[in-house]
């Protein structure tokens, strides 16, 4: 199962129906509109449109999430360019010398370079997507259930491991994930498990509440507490680079895709991250690293291309395995498994026209945001400044209407409020909500493989460490566990990424 | 109140290991069925354990530290206010939905919701309140057809 062309034509024409271009366009738009604002990230968009598009049927409403998803890192260089206020946390690296660009007068090339690296990043990261996802799937048939519940073992340990500071943290938020999916009743045996007596835990707990809480709600409430106002200071005039530009940073556009791509494929290397390593990287590459900072063009393009090229490389795992990279992903993971579809290696095999016409739009849409980015970039600005107090309780009813939609109970929705305070609190605390989002949604598969493992294995634990490949992936994940303990008894603890932000 | 994160963390230690003790407890109450290889309460058991097992370590480290105390970064006073208020009108927003139905409801909360966060002329927050509501009726409920509780409004649609 190797990549063919003839699949990628199909995908192409499946794309380019006018009912999944206009699904691409929405998911553009609405991706790019997410990015803008501070309130809400790709993640809570999903969570809660993904209720909604159950009229859908799965292809246009994949395309359409897939879009939200990258369109989400177009979107966030524009404010953080033009106003200093970053939409998403990967778009932090961005206002460093982006804003700079802008106080100069020359936030016209900034946003264009930050558009054009973006798409350069992206188109590329596309043909390795293409390429890599099926090899991978060709792999990913061999594995059993100890080999999936051994790669989920070592996703879950990796996006401890590289999410943030505080191991202990995560692992204690990988932990309530899994235990929040554990209520209901036993999918195999069907006993009520955690109930304590309530009907309502019956159904168990949705995860869609569950992010749409940690993600929407509790974002709002930091913004409440906050009273954000937002004030518009630079102008557009002249939007394009120089041609000489362009053509110096094609070095950084390359260096920033081939990094942004392959940490991509690692769980935990969110965008929030690798746009801060690509920064750093084209800082100790340049001649003039203390100009960094001031407002140089390579400081926007190498983020920005990083961006990019992550949240495309983050599918790679996602259509090969079934295994998302972060959150966003996590949820579009839920979005599938809504349609009874199973992204894995399967997929390729079942539903070929699905996968490769998601892929294929993939393409589609990175034209339509360069399109939408650079012409459109004035009234982008301007949706950004609209207030938070008309934007919050906004975004609290479409969460309550995506919570609710799940199934028509009130009760995901109390759930969702629920968890919007959790997700305040584990803001305050110093708590990463990656590993909890990566847990609730995976969960279920977690469980489903560790059972039919144990039971080929007639209950016995180390058929994890005796078949080839699951061994590699418990002792990867092993490895991460050490390598955090001894960082932290070497009071090294990794400070790779802000937690707070959304991926 | 807390105001360290090492207060935070032995409060949420504790809070851990109560929860852990409840799901062990919880989970060997579930019961099995004759024949199977795993038993349904094996992956709570070991979550309840896991949980046990963090609350502890949270715990002993946050009572074992003797660094600099870091502030937890709570808003003052009035943000305390505005976020006790938000939480309060979602709270009242939810258990309005079913007995006025979501199109009032929603009128309702975007109208105080607005004007409690921006305090803007008189007319502002009944205004994004009507437009909202008839974008919930007309939007989602008739275009979409979620099925959302119409409340108050069934006697007339």
């Amino acid at each position: 199962m190797l990549f063919s062309w003839q699949m990628l034509a199909q995908g192409f024409a499946q794309a380019l129906t006018p009912e999944n271009l206009l699904f691409a366009l929405v998911g553009s738009l609405v991706g790019t509109l997410v990015g803008v604002l501070p309130g809400i990230g790709p993640t809570s968009a999903i969570a809660i449109l993904l209720p909604l598009t159950t009229i859908l049927q799965p292809i246009p409403a994949l395309i359409m999430m897939a879009a939200i998803y990258y369109g989400a890192q177009y979107g966030g260089s524009t404010t953080a360019i033009m106003v200093n206020i970053p939409g998403e946390a990967s778009s932090v690296p961005t206002t460093l010398d982006g804003y700079q660009m802008a106080k100069k007068g020359r936030a016209g090339p900034a946003l264009a370079i930050s558009a054009i690296s973006s798409f350069y990043a992206g188109t590329l990261s596309m043909v390795g997507l293409t390429l890599f996802a099926p090899l991978l799937a060709s792999v990913a048939l061999r594995f059993g259930p100890p080999e999936y519940f051994a790669l989920m073992f070592m996703a879950l340990i990796l996006i401890i491991g590289l999410s943030g500071r505080a191991l202990l943290k995560g692992f204690i938020a990988m932990s309530m994930g899994l235990l929040v999916s554990m209520i209901g009743l036993d999918p195999i045996t069907g006993s009520a498990r955690l109930t304590f007596g309530l009907v309502d835990l019956m159904g168990g707990v949705n995860f869609i509440s569950v992010i749409i809480g940690l993600f929407a709600i509790g974002e709002v409430l930091v913004n409440v507490e906050r009273d954000v106002e937002f004030i518009y200071t630079s102008t557009i005039d002249k939007l394009l680079p120089t041609w000489s530009e362009i053509v110096r940073l094609l070095g950084t556009m390359t260096r920033a895709t081939g990094l942004g791509f392959f940490m991509g494929l690692l769980p935990g290397c969110s965008p929030a991250v690798t746009t801060f390593v690509a920064y750093d990287m084209e800082r100790r590459v340049s001649q003039h690293p203390e100009r960094f900072g001031t407002g140089v063009i390579e400081g926007v393009a190498a983020p920005e291309g990083a961006n990019n090229a992550t949240s495309q490389g983050g599918f790679v795992p996602l259509f090969a395995f079934g295994i998302p990279a972060g959150p966003a992903l996590a949820v579009m993971l839920g979005g599938f498994m809504m349609y009874g579809l199973q992204p894995g290696p399967r997929l390729f095999q079942e539903n070929p026209q699905l996968v490769w016409a998601v892929i294929a739009s993939m393409y589609i849409g990175n034209v339509m945001l360069l399109v939408l980015n650079l012409p459109l970039v004035g009234l982008w600005v301007k949706i950004a400044l609209v207030p938070f107090p008309i934007l919050g309780p906004l975004i609290v009813l479409f969460s309550v209407i995506g919570a609710y939609s799940v199934r028509s109970q009130l009760f995901d929705v109390w759930v969702a409020l629920l968890f919007g305070v959790i997700g305040y609190l584990m803001r305050k605390f110093g708590f990463p909500m990656a590993p909890m989002v990566l847990a609730t949604v995976l969960a279920q598969m977690l469980e489903t493989n560790l059972m039919q493992a144990l039971a080929i294995s007639h209950g016995d634990y180390t058929i994890f460490f005796t078949r080839p490949i699951a061994v590699v992936f418990m002792l990867l994940g092993l490895v991460v566990i050490v390598r955090g303990l001894w960082a932290r008894y070497r009071g090294r603890a990794m400070e790779v990424a802000d937690e707070g932000g959304e991926a | 109140m807390i105001r360290t994160l090492r207060s935070a963390d032995l409060a949420t230690g504790i809070f851990m290991i109560v929860l852990a003790i409840l799901t062990l407890m919880a989970s060997f109450q579930i019961e099995g069925t004759a024949g199977e290889r795993v038993h349904p309460r094996t992956l709570p058991v070991i979550l309840g354990w896991m949980v046990l097992a963090g609350g502890v370590a949270l715990f002993v480290n946050a009572w074992r530290y003797q660094g600099q105390p870091k502030a937890i970064d709570w808003p003052d006073a009035q943000g305390g206010r505005r976020v006790l208020i938000t939480i309060a009108l979602m709270v009242v927003y939810l258990a309005l939905l079913e007995p006025l139905g979501f199109p009032v409801a929603t009128l309702l909360f975007i109208t105080a919701g607005t004007w409690f966060l921006g305090r803007y002329r008189w007319w502002v927050g009944p205004l994004c309140g009507l437009v909202s509501a008839l974008v919930v009726l007309f939007v989602f409920m008739d275009f979409l057809e979620l099925s959302l509780p119409l409340g108050l409004l069934e006697f007339i649609f």
